[in-house]
């Protein structure tokens, strides 16, 4: 249950401040949950799922009000990537900043501890 | 604490040191944040990249304009209005034109901010500071031309008074205005893609992209071309294929009394055989004429007539690729009994397109319509309540080259003109990449002729109108004012490139012609198709040709005016050099025919004359396919007359569904690759020049002509019959093999597609493969890739009120997923246009025809 609420709460958290600031406050956002949950195991892997699922969210936000799809299509061609790998990328990107993050901190949490 | 994993299949607990995991960790986080702000390659950094809200994912955001919208616009006089309609044309209703055009500027910074940078950076050669070192050569090629150091000083010299220079000060404002309010999530998909921020622009930018239109319409440099073909051909058969004059003459000033074409018969010199020298002469020529040429491309390239052979990848020599109309009827041939204009300039198409279209109205001073460049706030294509005005590229001859003598091969600073040196005008030039790097410096010299290039044929200078000071804006600002086409002429005395046919109409029944610009007298016989001697002065140019010499026809007594690239005076009634590659006469013949045949035009029948299927070429050739064929009598090979069959039985349209277009094409290809065979340079497998197809009609005439001799058989000397026979098997075979044995198959519209490309070629912005009605010599030719077209079509009618047709392949968006980013895209492929609106105040636009709502306020004190 606690593990659901740390979820929900970074997800929220990293959504809000990626849309108020930019992308690299995802790292800092799951550097702060890593540090307050340092004692569990799993942090580092919410923290990513939380990163997945904030910049995910923000995606299907954004796909209400315009045409995500057209994105998708358009700049992942014109990155050669393919729109299927652009929106991979733009969902495991974050999750590895945040994953990477809470790992850093709730190792040097360890290490106090 | 350690890290602990279970193993389900032996229960043994796993216990990672935190010292591990946290390495791992931070390994992963550098990385992942290294990535995130580095760019690495052409890959930008990924972190604002990838970001949903302020990466690429925002371009779906701004992709649609906001219903209402209400903003503060520093510099502004009084609230300007601004009204999009259903069609994403901005009206523009201001109190003063200065506030007119600095919402102008916002407005175009909104939808077409990239487009700009980029035409901006590309007359500069400052494109590796925004695209990387690939485009580098692309860049020394700009900064040797010297393009935008002329823009620079024609800024400069504009007096501080001029209105002009307040509009353009005001224009750039508006567009500097957007780049400062604008954060991350606004910016271009384009700037997001390259990792970099847009630029503030400055003044003289405005005067860049002007002088870019003029690289694109009059750069001219074939004099070393011309002297490759006659080292090949010797000069007697060159001045005969390649002539000062068409031999088919429908002019741009119509000849009083004449209604149809002149022809002037005569029979070809015979070629000469080149030895060894003339060959090497020859590949030196052609090696320096595709240094001059090269690099043209990046979004817009030329607009008259030059295409790639479809057989052997040779340029021939003024056949109509990208071919430009415009005509006028007046109001005793218009069924209305008002002055009837068609517009249709042809450019080399991209996405975003080159055009934006706009409405500006400040009452009692200004209430203008049409096409503007992006960068300018100017209308070079349009009307206002009064006038109507459109052009078509001239292609004269406005660019010399000099061979000069220089003080030393390698590092010149001294150059020879009537035996004393000179000093060279030397400027270093930096070359940076996206992150400052210096890529690289030239030292870049000039003459007082113009910029000093090293060529394999030595040192040239260049001498060419388009780097010398003029005013094209002011001439530009001024006619958009006009009331007449009079006062329009009046106010565009003072253009002076690039040159092109002004085709004006006007409420009273007025309607003119005159291919303006500034048009070089040169020495001696005044011919500058060859390059001149830089040692002596004598070579300079001497003048120009005074206005009353210019091309030009007011208020015709025929009631009509046409243009169509074509050479605008019958030498024989107004000798005169004007230039010689001449495009070929099909178009201008069939829209004189289409309106001689008419006395009662409409709009519709302008416009669907601007797609007209049908082609003045494919009578002659059809004529001497049937007489091959016949002359061949019982001896005709099945293939023979199966073929002309086929051919007979077409109705001659190049419609989509034409079948018998298929088979025409190939024909003309085939007996082009066979005749002139004698212009393949040996060694290289392709011809140095192909004469166009008027060249070909003509020799049709000449059945036993030394140039219809296949230089391949030694032991047989062809005439024509045998090789239109050849070809037409040849054509016949080939088409069966791609197209499929059944020719009710074929479909014309499979084969003539357009390609329109990105600006930066990315290959999903762009679109490919769109079915146009586009045919050989027909009034809208395409080249085979289709990578040119009608950039801009519309047609006015100067009733009371003016109403006004019209459409562009594209959309008003910049944004490749905006729903106007391609709107007009299908409209434009089918010849179609829509009805402009022409509200006379912000009110008038309203319901279903009003879309966004744009309020800009001037910044009080405390704003600022």
């Amino acid at each position: 249950m606690r593990r659901l609420q740390f979820l929900l709460a970074a997800t929220a958290a990293m959504a809000t401040c990626t849309w108020v600031v930019a992308w690299w406050m995802v790292p800092i956002v799951a550097a702060v949950f890593g540090w307050v949950r340092r004692d569990d195991a799993a942090t580092p892997l919410l923290a990513g799922l939380a990163g997945f699922v904030a910049w995910g969210s923000l995606l299907l936000i954004a796909g209400l009000s315009g045409p995500e799809g057209s994105v998708m299509n358009a700049v992942g061609r014109a990155m050669q990537v393919g729109p299927l790998a652009l929106v991979g990328l733009t969902l495991a990107y974050p999750a590895l900043l945040a994953a990477s993050a809470a790992g850093v901190v709730r190792a040097i949490g360890a290490r106090r501890a | 604490m350690q890290a602990s994993h279970d193993s389900p299949a032996t229960g043994i607990r796993i216990q990672v040191p935190p010292v591990v995991t946290g390495a791992i960790s931070a390994i992963a986080l550098a990385g992942a944040l290294w990535i995130g702000v580095t760019p690495t390659g052409a890959v930008p950094p990924l972190g604002q990249l990838l970001d949903p809200a302020h990466g690429v994912w925002a371009a779906a955001r701004s992709a649609e304009l906001p219903r209402e919208q209400a903003l503060t616009l520093d510099g502004l006089g009084a609230p300007v209005e601004v009204r999009y309609d259903d069609r994403g044309v901005p009206h523009i209703f201001a109190e003063s034109e200065v506030d007119a055009v600095r919402a102008l500027g916002w407005v175009h910074a909104r939808d077409r901010l990239f487009q700009m940078e980029l035409t901006a950076r590309k007359t500069e050669g400052t494109l590796t500071e925004l695209v990387g070192p690939s485009v580098l050569e692309l860049d020394r090629q700009s900064r040797e031309r010297g393009l935008a150091v002329a823009a620079e000083a024609r800024w400069t010299a504009l007096p501080k008074e001029s209105p002009t220079r307040k509009i353009v000060e005001a224009y750039i404002e508006g567009i500097n205005q957007w780049v400062r309010d604008a954060d991350a999530s606004d910016l271009p998909v384009e700037y997001k893609l390259l990792g970099v921020r847009p630029r503030i622009f400055q003044s003289a930018d405005s005067y860049k992209l002007l002088s870019e239109m003029g690289q694109v319409l009059a750069w001219q440099s074939e004099e070393l071309e011309r002297g490759a073909i006659a080292a090949l051909v010797g000069q007697d058969a060159t001045e005969a294929l390649f002539p000062m004059n068409a031999p088919i003459q429908e002019p741009i000033e119509p000849v009083t009394g004449r209604r149809e074409p002149r022809f002037v018969a005569g029979r070809f010199p015979a070629p000469q055989l080149a030895g060894p020298r003339q060959v090497a002469h020859a590949q030196r020529l052609r090696a320096t004429a595709r240094q001059l040429a090269g690099g043209r491309a990046l979004g817009s390239d030329l607009s008259a007539d030059h295409s790639v052979d479809a057989q052997m990848g040779a340029p021939t020599r003024g056949e109509a690729v990208v071919g430009s109309n415009n005509w006028a009827v007046a109001p005793s041939r218009s069924a209305s009994g008002h002055a009837l204009l068609s517009g249709d300039p042809h450019l080399q198409l991209s996405l975003p397109s080159v055009w934006y279209e706009a409405h500006l109205v400040v009452p009692g001073k200004l209430d203008v319509y049409g096409v503007t460049f992006p960068l300018a706030a100017i209308v070079p294509i349009g009307f206002n309540r009064d006038v109507a005005w459109t052009a078509t590229n001239t292609g004269a001859d406005v660019m010399d080259f000099y061979r000069e003598t220089v003080d030393d091969a390698a590092s010149p600073r001294r150059y020879s003109v009537d035996s004393s040196w000179r000093e060279l005008t030397l400027r270093v030039e930096t070359y940076r990449g996206r992150d400052g790097k210096v890529l690289g410096v030239d030292t870049l010299r000039r003459t007082h002729r113009g910029p000093l290039m090293r060529t394999a044929e030595g040192w040239l200078s260049m001498r060419w109108t388009v780097l010398e000071p003029s005013d094209e804006a002011t001439a530009y600002w001024t006619a958009m004012h006009a009331t007449s086409a009079e006062e329009w002429y009046a106010a565009m005395e003072s253009y002076r490139a690039p040159a092109q046919n002004f085709l004006v109409a006007d409420r009273s029944g007025a309607i003119g012609i005159r291919s303006t610009g500034r048009y070089p007298l040169r020495p001696g016989d005044g011919r500058g198709d060859h390059v001149f001697d830089g040692s002596t002065s004598r070579s300079d140019w001497t003048g120009d040709w005074p206005l009353a010499k210019y091309p030009q026809s007011l208020r015709p007594a025929q009631g009509y005016l046409a243009s169509n690239n074509q050479q605008p005076i019958d030498p024989a009634v107004r000798p005169g050099y004007l230039g010689w590659n001449w495009p070929t006469p099909w178009r201008a013949m069939r829209i004189n025919e289409i309106l001689r045949a008419d006395s009662a035009m409409t709009p519709e029948k302008m416009r669907l004359a601007q797609t007209d299927p049908r082609s003045v070429l494919t009578a002659p050739v059809l004529r001497v396919v049937r007489e091959a064929v016949r002359s061949a009598g019982s001896s005709a090979s099945p293939a023979d007359s199966a073929a002309l069959a086929f051919l007979e039985a077409w109705d001659g349209r190049f419609d989509l569904e034409s079948r018998g277009a298929v088979l025409f094409a190939a024909l003309v290809a085939e007996i082009t690759g066979r005749t002139w065979d004698e212009f393949v340079v040996p060694g290289e497998n392709s011809r140095a020049a192909t004469p166009n197809t008027m060249m070909l009609v003509r020799l049709f005439e000449d059945a036993t002509s030394p140039w219809w001799d296949d230089r391949a058989t030694t032991d047989a000397v062809e005439h024509r019959d045998a090789i239109v026979r050849a070809a037409l098997r040849s054509a016949w075979e080939r088409t069966r093999q791609r197209r499929g044995n059944d020719p009710q198959a074929w479909r014309w519209g499979d084969q003539r597609t357009a390609t329109i490309r990105h600006l930066l070629r990315l290959p999903g912005f762009g679109r490919e493969s769109l079915s146009v009605q586009s045919g050989p010599g027909t009034l809208s030719p395409n080249d085979g890739n289709g990578t040119a077209g009608a950039s801009w079509r519309f047609v006015v009618e100067l009733g009371d009120p003016v109403t006004a047709l019209g459409t562009y392949p594209g959309g008003q968006s910049g944004n490749p997923v905006s729903s106007r980013y391609v709107d007009r895209l299908e409209l434009w492929r089918t010849g179609a246009l829509s009805p402009l609106r022409l509200p006379r105040n912000a009110a008038a636009l309203s319901g279903g025809q009003l879309t966004s709502s744009l309020r800009l306020s001037p910044m009080t004190g405390a704003a600022r």
